[in-house]
């Protein structure tokens, strides 16, 4: 009996430190999405390659779905490990990382709606969705190396 | 005995003497500052965001017009203790409105306050004293215009042997120089005027060049980084060395610097946030020349 409690323990213990270094791997992931879609439309609102409305909305919209559950990958126990850069304000003030987020994700619904057709178009929307990169950054990420 | 003891009290004596005089707060001769009230203010504001005076002095979290009310806010929590930016608004009962253009320089070039104070170098007048006395000049006309603020600064936080000023008379010996800190190999005008926007008012060796036990920069890792003196994480190395900066072109860093973008569309982050900020206000030969500024400096590992 004891030894069953143990092994269930151990399991338990093993599938949270896998689920653990899940969430940290998944967030890194979805940052990552997010920084080729803005490459792609930085780039294309700047000229520097041909304008593709279509490749357009589906790095806007893939930013947006892929990020729905971001707040949800920063659970207890994950503020270290996986050589993360979370910073620890993200758990001090959760409701505030939350509320960045919301905000991301409210100018990306508006650059969505907006479909935008050409490269002056594309700026402009960017502007604002560009901008939660870095106030988002600025206070919940930090350098680790 | 008697002897032995009067001996110890001259000693005494006159170590105090000459800690007293190696601790005296020192001024720019009075020619230097000659033209400190003639300075042009629509020049200064160049200035003022190339020292970066908003990110410490503004309320924190300010943006826009905001960034020009200069009441004071930032809290700086290091080694040695917390520091409060303090109120460099116009005003005159709670920031600089009373000051001259004289003491306005010897602050930022000498670290000294209009009644003779050393300031502790949090502010920091280790770079400034590498800058030309007209751009302090046309600083502080632009420092003129602003809004004055009605806020009272708030008194630093810091264990005993920091709270006696005096001492950082000593520091001043060792660490405030107005020479430059890169012997540049080639210096063209674009590594010249680079240089003077790193070293003097940008102040980028302040968070990136490491700091020894008594707060002064390491020389000799110029830029290298190393631990924030500040919060968790750690300052990126920023000479061509740096796994930051070693794959990035000229033309990336000028990239990062008005966009806030690295190459890879990751955004910078942290303090950077706000230093960004201030680069894009910049004229874009500004950032060019700090991108080669950047490339020229000794490689640190």
């Amino acid at each position: 009996m004891k030894k069953l409690f143990f092994s269930v323990a151990a399991a338990t213990l093993l599938f949270a430190g896998v689920a653990h270094a899940d969430a940290i791997a998944d967030r890194k992931a979805e940052m990552k999405n997010n920084g080729a879609s803005m490459k792609l439309l930085a780039q294309s609102a700047k000229g520097e390659v041909a304008y593709d409305a279509a490749a357009v909305l589906n790095a806007l919209t893939s930013m947006r779905t892929t990020t729905t559950n971001f707040a949800e990958l920063f659970p207890a126990g994950t503020e270290t490990g996986g050589e993360t850069t979370a910073s620890p304000k993200i758990w001090e003030d959760m409701a505030g990382f939350k509320a960045a987020l919301a905000k991301f994700h409210t100018d990306l619904d508006a650059a969505i709606a907006a479909a935008p057709a050409d490269p002056a178009a594309l700026g402009a929307v960017l502007a604002s969705v560009g901008g939660n990169c870095q106030s988002c950054h600025e206070s919940f990420r930090v350098m680790k190396n | 005995m008697k002897k032995i003891a009067a001996v110890l009290v001259v000693l005494a004596i006159a170590a105090a003497v000459i800690f007293w005089l190696l601790t005296m707060p020192s001024r720019l001769p009075s020619d230097a500052v000659a033209g400190m009230e003639s300075g042009d203010a629509a020049r200064g504001e160049r200035i003022f965001w190339a020292g970066g005076c908003a990110s410490c002095h503004a309320a924190k979290g300010a943006t826009g017009d905001a960034l020009l009310q200069l009441g004071g806010g930032l809290e700086l929590a290091t080694p040695f203790g917390t520091f409060h930016a303090p109120n460099i608004s116009p005003d005159t009962a709670t920031g600089i409105g009373g000051w001259s253009g004289a003491d306005f320089a010897n602050a930022m070039m000498k670290g000294v306050s209009p009644d003779g104070a050393h300031y502790y170098p949090a502010f920091p007048y280790t770079s400034y004293a590498r800058m030309a006395v007209p751009d302090v000049a046309d600083l502080w006309a632009f420092m003129k215009t602003l809004p004055p603020v009605a806020q009272q600064s708030l008194a630093h936080e810091l264990p005993l042997p920091f709270r006696l000023r005096r001492g950082l008379g000593l520091w001043k010996h060792l660490f405030l120089s107005g020479e430059p800190v890169v012997a540049l190999a080639a210096p063209d005008e674009r590594l010249v005027l680079g240089r003077y926007l790193v070293e003097g008012p940008g102040h980028c060796g302040e968070c990136h060049t490491p700091r020894n036990l008594i707060g002064g920069p390491e020389k000799s890792r110029w830029l290298a980084g190393g631990p924030a003196a500040e919060g968790t994480g750690v300052i990126p190395n920023i000479t061509p060395a740096g796994k930051n900066l070693a794959d990035w072109s000229e033309s990336d860093i000028v990239n990062y610097l008005e966009t806030g973008f690295t190459p890879d569309y990751d955004s910078v982050g942290g303090s950077m946030v706000a230093v960004q900020r201030n680069m894009a206000r910049l004229r874009p030969e500004d950032r060019a020349a700090i991108a080669a500024y950047l490339k020229a400096v000794p490689a640190v590992r």
